[in-house]
């Protein structure tokens, strides 16, 4: 059997490996695959604590997981594309149109 | 599962059911009227809120919900404001004609979301109503995605909901690696010398911290607020809001003292940074909804300072602080979705000008709010800030309670100043229609609300008293 502490330590190198996707890649899509990423370093910890525990709980939490990221990657995929259409927009970057308005000073 | 249990979930089926039957009245050959959809969703919704009077509090349904005097407070509560946001999206401009099935039944599909995280009593659980609160709103933010700026904002929120929900499950499976349990009552009682705790904690903390927008994990709050139809926004900045925080009073209640070392400078930092730099952030700003955001910020900071005070007069201040917040944030929403122009909200602050005294409820609303904001008696506002320090004080925090009370002075500035231009001699030339009835209705409620609350403050800390 696997120990515990190796899963884990694999699972947290995909999070973070995950993470790094999302902070450092500027393309919408790859941000979402990046999401993924870290999700499956979730799902792994759970799996991996479940057989350790000996119950079911961790591979409920990984059915749940998938089922409720997929609803929500759909709704973003579906924006991404909105944004792709309007405004051709494929990077982080073409997305400024909402910014702070301190020009004035006060009134 | 007995009658008492079915009767305990009788507000959630409702919800649930309510959100399908709305989406079915869409599939019928016949065009329904939008007065007869709207009449369906809020009889849903005050339906909802009805029942849960029957609930025999408390009561744990199944090991994953529980009603208790919290869920029994908060649950009935969303559920009204969420019948207030649906009366203010109906009148409101710019979606006009928009407020159809698929809007209404997300929103009442958030409602549930809200309700499920508030009385979870298992991780996955809290989890599952953290997600249906979150993904109905990347769509809602981007409702008519032809208004400015409307897909940029769904699109960041849905990066970085589901960049914080990526935390926060993390947190979630290493609880679970850590003790092998995912309910709460099971993880209170556990012995929490365990290393990886402090750790699962923490990274539930900052998925929770982006929810609130808490500084530094804040950066999408304003451009949402900005981005998202003026009734969505009064959603996102009260109720979702609150439905995080009191699932976050929760966890923190549980008073582990291991993990409670390690938070402790945690909260400390996240209230300080918050109170000062959603401040300074609001000072000098122009956009309504975007300085209302950063002022939601400095309020978060505020409710943290009691939470960081780890005695049960915080707790009680927090859950105060959760409703008076949430009142006063729908109140000066519901403002800002009153005075829409037809097709886009008014943004610069010049654009409000003198319209407290051509609309003397709305005007009326507009300052108390921001009185109670801004922390003046006798409104809710000023009861909270006096708890929360309070709280702080007797926690021997007296540094902590010193700067949040410097920090509301400092706010005091630029509420002032949004007052001075709803009361300014000059009126904007800008013309809308004048506020439909039903949002009058609203706005009164919520500023009797505000009011009420600040003068009986008994009746709400006697009823969240924890058995």
């Amino acid at each position: 059997m696997i120990p515990l502490n190796h899963s884990l330590a694999i699972a947290a190198l995909l999070f973070v490996l995950g993470l790094a996707v999302v902070l450092l890649r500027r393309e919408l899509l790859f941000i979402l695959m990046g999401l993924e990423v870290m999700f499956n370093g979730v799902a792994l910890t759970a799996i991996a604590a479940g057989q350790h525990w000996g119950n079911a709980d961790g591979q409920v939490l990984t059915i749940m997981l998938m089922a409720v990221t997929a609803a929500e990657i759909v709704v973003a995929l579906i924006l991404i594309w909105l944004a792709f259409d309007r405004y051709k927009a494929v990077r982080v970057e073409a997305l400024t149109r909402l910014r702070d308005d301190n020009k004035e000073g006060v009134p | 599962m007995r009658l008492a249990d079915l009767i305990s979930l009788i507000p959630y089926l409702l919800l649930a059911t309510g959100g399908l039957t709305l989406l079915m009245m869409g599939i019928g050959p016949k065009r329904v009227s939008t007065r007869r959809l709207t009449n369906v969703a809020l009889v849903f919704l005050l339906l909802g809120a009805a029942t849960t009077l029957l609930w025999e509090a408390p009561r744990e349904v199944g090991g994953l919900l529980v009603a208790d005097s919290i869920s029994r407070l908060f649950t009935p509560f969303f559920m009204l404001s969420a019948t207030a946001i649906v009366m203010l999206s109906t009148s409101y401009e710019p979606l006009r004609g928009e407020v159809r099935e698929e809007y209404l039944s997300l929103i009442l599909f958030a409602t549930l979301g809200m309700i499920l995280l508030v009385s979870s009593h298992n991780l996955v659980n809290a989890f599952i109503g953290l997600e249906i609160l979150a993904i109905p709103l990347y769509a809602l933010i981007a409702w008519r995605p032809e208004r400015d700026g409307a897909i940029e904002g769904g699109v960041k929120y849905a990066i970085l909901a589901g960049f914080s929900v990526a935390f926060f499950l993390y947190g979630v499976a290493l609880i679970y690696a850590a003790t092998g349990t995912l309910d709460l009552a099971a993880l209170g009682a556990e012995p929490t010398s365990k290393h990886l705790l402090p750790v699962a904690v923490t990274l539930i903390l900052v998925g929770i911290g982006f929810k609130l927008a808490l500084v530094p994990f804040h950066m999408w709050a304003p451009d949402i607020y900005q981005a998202a139809p003026s009734p969505i926004t009064a959603l996102f900045a009260s109720i979702a809001k609150a439905a995080a925080l009191v699932f976050l009073i929760r966890l923190l209640c549980l008073q582990l003292p291991h993990i409670w070392e390690v938070l402790l400078p945690l909260l400390w930092g996240l209230a300080l940074i918050s109170m000062v730099a959603g401040n300074l952030l609001a000072l000098h700003q122009q956009n309504l909804k975007r300085l209302l955001a950063y002022s939601s910020i400095a309020h978060l900071g505020y409710i943290l300072v009691a939470l960081a005070a780890g005695n049960s007069l915080g707790q009680d201040a927090a859950f105060y602080y959760a409703v008076a917040y949430t009142a006063m944030n729908l109140g000066v929403f519901a403002v800002v979705a009153a005075l829409a122009l037809p097709d886009h909200d008014r943004e610069n602050l010049k654009d409000y000008q003198g319209l407290g005294r051509r609309y003397p409820i709305v005007g009326f609303t507009m300052g108390i709010c921001l009185l109670a904001l801004a922390g003046l008696p006798p409104t809710a506002g000023f009861m909270a800030k006096l708890l929360a320090f309070g709280a702080a004080i007797e926690a021997g925090h007296i540094m902590l309670a010193v700067i949040a009370g410097i920090n509301t002075a400092f706010a005091f500035f630029y509420y002032l100043r949004i007052i001075m231009v709803f009361y300014s001699d000059k009126t904007t030339d800008i013309n809308a229609t004048p506020p439909a009835q039903g949002t009058h209705a609203v706005l009164i409620i919520v500023s009797l609300f505000v009011i009420g609350l600040g003068i009986f403050p008994e009746w709400l800390l006697e009823s969240i008293k924890m058995p």
